[in-house]
């Protein structure tokens, strides 16, 4: 049982949910042969797919999929043979199309689960809802032009995977754990280099706070976190912030945070006020994806050793000595 | 010498196998031919330096004896496909001035096959329509008139720049791209063959895309021949566009055996409409008996859902539409028209950039789509479409092909159905059906209206058989002989 | 339930469209007849049916990771309304 918060009135439970975005490892974008390199002159690596010309199509980059499925595989996830992209119908400078092209109803990756390691060698399970595959956005610069911004599209494209945890953490220490164990798994299996600074892997928070036993209460997306020490400092505001806010007799609106790091304060994202209705629709620019199973089978069979299989081996391997 | 005008696209190509002229003779006569059609508002851009420049490079290869499918034929191009360095619009404010640095698959096969671009052809705004009054460059003129009535009609749509060319003589061919009936209507409409082929036929990349899951590219031509020829020139399959089918492209013009000996042709009850003219109920009567009179077996075949594909359609294309056309933000190309805020700009610049009839088929689209209503319109549209789709499956258990009429009118006035959009949308009614399962159609001219207009005939046929749809075509085409011609006197220079 | 002006103007909003007050009233009455029209779908049995989601019949095309486009940035931004060293440049986003 995690730590409860304290506050004015009484003891408060913290839940938490995390969305990782994690930037697939290929040479090419998800949809486009535009180089997904790091650091590249504004809108060099851009095909006229991802600048959303008239016209243009999408055809996925398989590499992309066979790292979605092999990520889903290390999380003992349920791989879905048919998975459907889907539009995400949203209006945003750096994102060309109009929509991001993703998963919503039937994604490549169903539920899986993370063992995270605690202190005192205590481990929790934390289950993974779903991993679907998606486009990043471009780049907006806000600081260079007083009255403009300006839009790189070299991300626009770039092969992410969103993988979903259920709200089964309960502090900014598990939320921390999980992130890290995430990252090793990412790593190991080689589909996303985990590198938070570049922004190859972003995380979004869902924060809540209820009486212990009750429902869940009204939550808050924290957006964009690119570090763990973030990601720890952020939930721990928001926690105390929403507390202060119930206890002072006020409501959890749910909405969509920005973490300031600079101020160590989450704030409300004033572009995104706009109720959110995506309007999601499967793509008609691209057919269903459907898998085999011996595709899948053969990826099983290539995967290396993940980091907790090595642990239990390991203690196999070492128990004997100790004792 | 033998007016270059009055020949077809088949007769201009043996006409340049066997030295009778030369591809820069022939486009000199289409250029001059373009000017004496100015007054229809058929072209939104003319390319007649490219054309020249086009038609000289194709007599040089026929003089190295390499000759391609179209070599110098020279055809118009419906200006929703992107062609390299030519300004394309798809008929919208919002997208004036945008020149594309790509050329489309569909425009790039046809100039590897050696055909020359006379210019891009107006249409309905994003080809949404079915009058071309949708379009910002304003209304396409059918070259048609009612006999002694010299009111302006309406060319079809949304191809009906292209339409009106080729029924003009002022082009071989051009290229149109059918959503809901956008080749074939126009095509009745102005008395030429307009063929839309099965979905994945042609590819989509670079066509300015509508609704995705409907759109082919497809000829406009004088004749089911020239349909076949320029159609193998268009066709094929393209890995940059998923949706595109991974079939190699058969000699269409080697289909038209003229025997139809055994076909089964099937004619669905459903299509007899509450209201249709009797002439279209006459003539598509008489197209029945030319079929039985040419060998083929007539079986009446139910489509029983008929009556459900233009709502269906009417919800599925205005979804994918308002999802397409969200790139035009005025953030990257085309329109921008200032704002306080990004908000603002976005507002300001759809709000300007777009036409009513487009405005009205992106809300409807953006409706159906939002939260609270996809189950009830889009995903039940969608199921519908299966539906319609599964009809079509039952009847080719029976036959081999479908014959029905293409429009349920002739052309009508400019300005008439604008104020009542469902009755405008009921112009596809014969053609949608085909449309929303994929299947390949064609409109053949097959008589004159009591009025003195054009009227067609549409064959459907099986998924990836144009060879078939082509062969029926060619017998209906044979039966009907039909010649008569607009006229063009009337036409300032 | 038909759309009133209100709604109208809400879903005028998503799509980013600017529609001008004096348009609601007759934009609502025109998208209530579309609508209508298209509510005789009701009549038709769905049940059991996938929805139509495909045209085509065949395996979803795939491209091999390999880098064969990009580096053409003045292609892409050739046509910008408003470009600034090497970007596009929109009115200042505030997030």
């Amino acid at each position: 049982m995690a730590e409860l918060l304290k506050g004015q009135t009484g003891e408060w439970e913290l839940v938490i949910g995390l969305e990782v975005h994690a930037q697939i490892v290929a040479k090419a974008k998800l949809f486009s042969g535009a180089s997904t390199e790091f650091g590249a002159e504004p809108n060099q690596q851009v095909s006229l797919v991802d600048a959303g010309m008239p016209g243009m199509l999408p055809v996925l980059n398989d590499e992309a999929v066979r790292q979605a499925v092999r990520t889903g595989l290390a999380l003992n996830a349920k791989i879905n043979l048919h998975s459907i992209f889907a539009r995400k119908n949203f209006f945003y400078p750096d994102m060309p199309q109009g929509y991001q092209i993703s998963q919503y109803e039937l994604p490549v990756v169903g539920e899986g689960e993370i063992e995270i390691d605690l202190p005192d060698d205590a481990v929790k399970n934390v289950r993974v809802e779903r991993l679907h595959i998606e486009q990043d956005a471009g780049k907006s610069i806000h600081d260079q032009h007083p009255a403009k911004s300006m839009i790189d599209l070299n991300r626009s494209g770039v092969a992410l995977m969103e993988i979903v945890s259920h709200p089964d953490m309960r502090s900014a220490e598990e939320a921390a754990a999980y992130v890290t164990k995430l990252r090793a798994i990412l790593r190991y299996v080689g589909s996303c280099d985990g590198n938070m600074q570049e922004g190859s892997m972003r995380c979004d928070a869902n924060v809540s706070v209820r009486r212990p036993g009750d429902e869940l209460g009204t939550r808050c997306e924290i957006k964009n976190l690119n570090s763990i020490r973030f990601l720890r400092q952020a939930i721990d505001f928001e926690a105390a912030r929403q507390i202060d806010v119930i206890e002072e007799g006020g409501t959890i609106t749910q909405e969509t945070r920005l973490y300031d790091s600079d101020k160590g304060e989450t704030r409300s994202m004033r572009s995104k006020e706009d109720a959110h209705d995506y309007r999601y629709f499967p793509d008609p620019d691209l057919l269903p994806l459907d898998l085999d199973q011996a595709y899948v089978d053969a990826l099983k069979a290539e995967l290396p050793e993940l980091p907790d299989a090595k642990k239990a081996s390991l203690r196999r391997r070492t128990r004997p000595v100790a004792l | 010498m033998t007016d270059l005008r009055n020949l077809t696209l088949a007769q201009a190509r043996d006409g340049m196998a066997a030295g009778d002229f030369t591809a820069v003779e022939l486009t000199e006569t289409f250029i001059e031919a373009t000017g004496a059609v100015r007054d229809l508002n058929a072209y939104i851009v003319e390319t007649a330096d490219q054309a020249r420049a086009m038609a000289a490079a194709s007599d040089a290869r026929r003089a190295q004896g390499q000759v391609g499918a179209m070599d110098g034929i020279p055809v118009a191009i419906k200006d929703l496909f992107c062609t390299k360095g030519v300004q394309a619009t798809a008929g919208s404010h919002i997208l004036e001035g945008f020149v594309p640095p790509y050329e489309s698959t569909v425009t790039q096969n046809l100039w590897d096959a050696g055909a020359v671009m006379l210019g891009k052809t107006n249409l309905d705004e994003f080809a949404m329509g079915s009058s071309n009054m949708t379009s910002y460059f304003g209304p396409v003129a059918n070259p048609w008139k009612r006999k002694g009535d010299d009111a302006v009609l309406v060319p079809g749509g949304s191809s009906g720049g292209s339409a009106a060319v080729v029924a003009a003589r002022a082009a071989l061919g051009a290229t149109g791209t059918d959503t809901g009936g956008s080749i074939r209507q126009p095509g009745a409409f102005t008395g030429i063959v307009g063929m839309k082929p099965t979905y994945g036929r042609c590819s989509r990349w670079g066509i300015i895309a509508f609704a995705s899951s409907l759109d082919q590219a497809g000829p406009m031509t004088h004749t089911v021949r020239d349909s076949a020829i320029m159609l193998g020139a268009m066709a094929g399959h393209d890995p940059k566009d998923s949706t595109s089918m991974k079939l190699d492209v058969p000699d269409f013009e080697a289909a038209l055996t003229g025997d139809i000996r055994g076909l089964r042709i099937g004619i669905p009850k459903e299509y007899v409409m509450d209201g249709m003219p009797a002439e279209i109920d006459a003539l598509w009567k008489t197209g029945i008996d030319w079929m039985r009179q040419a060998g083929a077996e007539i079986v009446d075949i139910s489509l029983p859902h008929t009556k459900y594909a233009l709502p269906t359609y009417y919800i599925v294309a205005p979804a994918e539409a308002s999802s397409n056309l969200a790139r035009y933000d005025g953030v990257r190309y085309g329109l921008r028209v200032d704002g306080d805020t990004m908000q603002d700009m976005y507002e300001n610049t759809r709000g300007a950039g777009f036409g009513a009839e487009v405005k009205r088929r992106i809300l409807i689209g953006t409706y159906v789509l939002s939260a609270g209503y996809y189950d009830a319109y889009y995903l039940k549209a969608q199921k519908v479409r299966a539906r319609i789709a599964g009809d079509f499956n039952d009847a080719w258990e029976k036959v081999d092909a479908i014959l029905t009429p293409t429009t349920p009118s002739a052309a009508f006035a400019q300005g008439d159905k604008m104020d009542d959009p469902i009755a405008m949308y009921l112009n596809d009614i014969f053609t949608v059906p085909a449309s929303l399962a994929g299947l390949p159609g064609i409109s053949v001219p097959a008589g004159l209206s009591a009025e003195g207009l054009p009227l067609g005939l549409q064959v459907i046929g099986r998924p990836y058989d144009e060879e078939t749809l082509f062969r029926v075509a060619g017998v209906l085409e044979d039966a009907a002989g039909f010649d008569a011609k607009p006229d063009l006197s009337g036409l300032g220079g | 339930m038909p759309l009133n002006r209100d709604n109208v103007s809400a879903i005028a909003h998503l799509a980013r469209l600017k529609v001008p007050e004096e348009d609601l009233d007759s934009l609502a009455g025109e998208l209530n007849n579309i609508l209508g029209w298209v509510e005789q779908l009701d009549e038709v049995d769905t049940d059991g049916v996938a929805p139509m989601t495909s045209v085509v019949a065949t395996e979803y095309a795939r491209r091999a990771d390999n880098v064969d486009d990009g580096g053409i940035a003045e292609d892409v931004l050739a046509n910008a309304p408003d470009r600034m060293d090497g970007f596009f440049a929109v009115p200042k986003v505030v997030e």
